[in-house]
């Protein structure tokens, strides 16, 4: 395969032939694997951009919903004039809008950007990804839209209407496409774990997504397999699609920043399998107590249970991989966002395994408290990880540096802050609220007061995060704009490194 | 080519002695299920095998390292605050004054 940059062939090597842990890197070898690396960088700026800026796009529509939401639960009279703004339509094109939206999108930038670093090798044909950009965003328009407007689908994460699927379909179809077509024209011979995290999710999402839409809707399963299906794919749309991306990303973001090997290889492997051995099992503990066959929410809660096993492995291995470098937090935002995303990803994974538990159920299942749960998931690992992603691959795409510390600094701090006063009230809420609902002697009214005042710490946390997110997307735009400070060298690094050590 | 969903039909049947009729969506429910298995199951044991076959599994210090170039070299931080430089201090795994074997040299 020719080079770009050199010009020559390149032939495949095995890993035993790597150059990039030689002893002495000479001044021409640094300026060759730069200018290689800024080709790359270059070959998928056009599109890496376009989904990342529809991404930023999404979080922001998301996050006006997600505050309306909120404030409708502890005060009911909010915008209660028009149906398109009534609670049930709000929440669920709030969920659209950050899930298919903001978190979907930021996922296919993640794996895109990777892919090609990880390869060593550029993006071919870079305009169909612009096509699949666009049908992806139309999807989650209709979605949004549709939802508002009443059109909406009474199945938690599928809740976009039917004539919205056809355009996700499309998109991550040719997302999946492209990435597997990176990955086989690598000059990298080594697959590195990031990139087994990204090929498992391109191609277990869109199997899916277009199960559980044909089962549902297209040629509908009658009875209760309706609802195994929907908690197959809400589930696993997390597991099996944001999870590996965000993990992955955690992988190369945290080695890369501190200038540090991970801890241990073999564990990330095993980490990996692990996951894609488990994760699958594991979303019928959403139906615990519910009229399915008892077997089916047993080996749900028994693959839950061994999702402990690529936990463990994930949370030594970053934890070990930052050991002694914990001082690095102050200098780089990527880092800071990633270190909280992949602590979260380990509380969040061992509190998700707990939940599964039939007598945990009893109490926790059907409040406030798994609401906490998902947005520790979703928000507090997965969404921070991908701005840690966004705040270091940007400056490399643009050839800008962020144009403000203190935006990103207010980001930072308003999302790490939001997002523990929403886990903490609401998780200490839900728990007394189920409670209290499995006490007969509770009036159901006594319950709503007790939980008013958790839930006004949950609009406060959304206030919160939203700031950041205006931040953010302002530095975004300032960016592209090229307000930033320009890079020196093209778009390899964020700071010229110092000389080498 | 005649469908097979007619001799899927009677074969279910005839397996729960005639008592219960499958329908045309328990059948699709079946073909996903065994689909899926198969699709995914598949798909990993052969991703394994591959990854056997090319090595993947045999130098794990050296895939690790993989992610480093000679432009962005191990004990290099490569991200700060706008403004700021972080120092460049080796990382604590790579001690230079310790031997390290002969595939797992880092720059």
């Amino acid at each position: 395969m020719p080079s770009r940059v050199t010009g020559k062939a390149e032939p495949k090597r095995r890993v035993t032939e790597m150059s990039t842990t030689d002893a002495v890197i000479s001044e021409a070898d640094r300026v060759r694997a730069a200018a290689e690396r800024a080709a790359i960088d270059a070959s998928c700026r056009g599109p890496v951009l376009f989904f990342a800026s529809s991404a930023v796009f999404w979080l922001l529509v998301g996050s006006a919903l997600a505050v309306i939401a909120s404030v409708k639960l502890h005060s009911p009279y909010f915008l209660t004039g028009p149906a398109e703004l009534t609670f049930g339509r709000v929440r669920m094109a709030h969920l659209q809008a950050v899930g298919l939206g903001w978190t979907s999108l930021a996922t296919i930038t993640a794996a895109l950007w990777q892919m090609c670093r990880l390869a060593r090798t550029e993006l071919i044909y870079p305009k169909i990804l612009y096509a699949s950009g666009l049908s992806w965003n139309t999807g989650v328009a209709l979605a949004v839209l549709g939802i508002i407007f009443g059109d909406g689908q009474s199945v938690e994460w599928l809740d976009a209407p039917q004539y919205a699927a056809p355009f996700f379909v499309l998109g991550i179809g040719i997302v999946s496409a492209w990435v597997v077509a990176v990955f086989r024209r690598r000059r990298e011979p080594h697959v590195y774990v990031t990139q087994w995290y990204i090929l498992a999710a391109v191609f277990w999402f869109p199997w899916l997504y277009t199960v559980a839409v044909f089962m549902i809707f297209w040629f509908p399963a009658t009875g209760v397999v309706q609802p195994i299906v929907n908690w197959w794919f809400g589930h696993n749309v997390i597991g099996l699609w944001f999870t590996p991306v965000a993990v992955g990303t955690a992988y190369y973001i945290i080695p890369k920043v501190i200038g540090r090997p991970i801890h241990s290889y073999y564990l990330s492997i095993t980490g990996f399998w692990a996951l894609a051995l488990f994760y699958a099992w594991a979303g019928m503990h959403h139906l615990i107590g519910g009229p399915i066959p008892a077997w089916l929410a047993t080996a749900s809660t028994v693959g839950s249970m061994m999702m402990f096993i690529p936990v463990i492995a994930v949370g030594i291995n970053h934890h070990m991989t930052m050991l002694g470098h914990f001082d690095r937090l102050k200098y780089s935002p990527a880092l800071r966002f990633t270190v909280f995303g992949a602590i979260a990803y380990t509380w969040v994974s061992a509190q998700g395994a707990i939940e599964s538990l039939k007598d945990f159920s009893e109490v926790a299942h059907f409040t406030h408290y798994t609401v906490a749960h998902a947005h520790l998931g979703v928000y507090g690992f997965v969404a921070m990880i991908f701005f840690g992603l966004f705040y270091y691959m940007v400056p490399r795409l643009t050839g800008r540096e962020w144009a403000s510390s203190g935006l990103i600094r207010l980001h930072f701090w308003c999302s790490a802050v939001g997002i523990t006063i929403y886990f903490v009230a609401l998780s200490i809420g839900g728990w007394w609220q189920g409670r209290m609902l499995n006490n007969p002697n509770v009036p159901f009214g006594a319950i709503t007061t007790y939980i008013k005042p958790y839930l006004f710490a949950r609009t406060l946390a959304g206030v919160l995060m939203t700031v950041g997110h205006l931040a953010f997307a302002a530095l975004f735009v300032m960016n592209l704009a090229g307000w930033g400070r320009k890079r020196s060298g093209g778009p390899t690094y964020f700071n010229e490194p110092p000389a080498n050590p | 080519m005649t469908s097979p969903l007619p001799t899927l039909f009677a074969a279910a049947t005839a397996a729960n002695d005639g008592t219960v009729t499958l329908t045309a969506a328990d059948v699709v429910v079946l073909l996903m299920l065994v689909g899926s298995i198969v699709f995914f199951g598949g798909a990993a044991v052969l991703a394994l095998g591959w990854a056997f076959r090319n090595g993947q599994f045999e130098n794990f210090q050296q895939g690790a390292a993989s992610i480093f170039g000679p432009d962005e070299p191990i004990g290099e931080p490569t991200d700060s605050f706008p403004g700021q430089r972080p120092d460049a201090t080796p990382p604590r795994n790579l001690d230079q004054s310790r031997p390290e074997p002969d595939e797992c040299r880092a720059g």
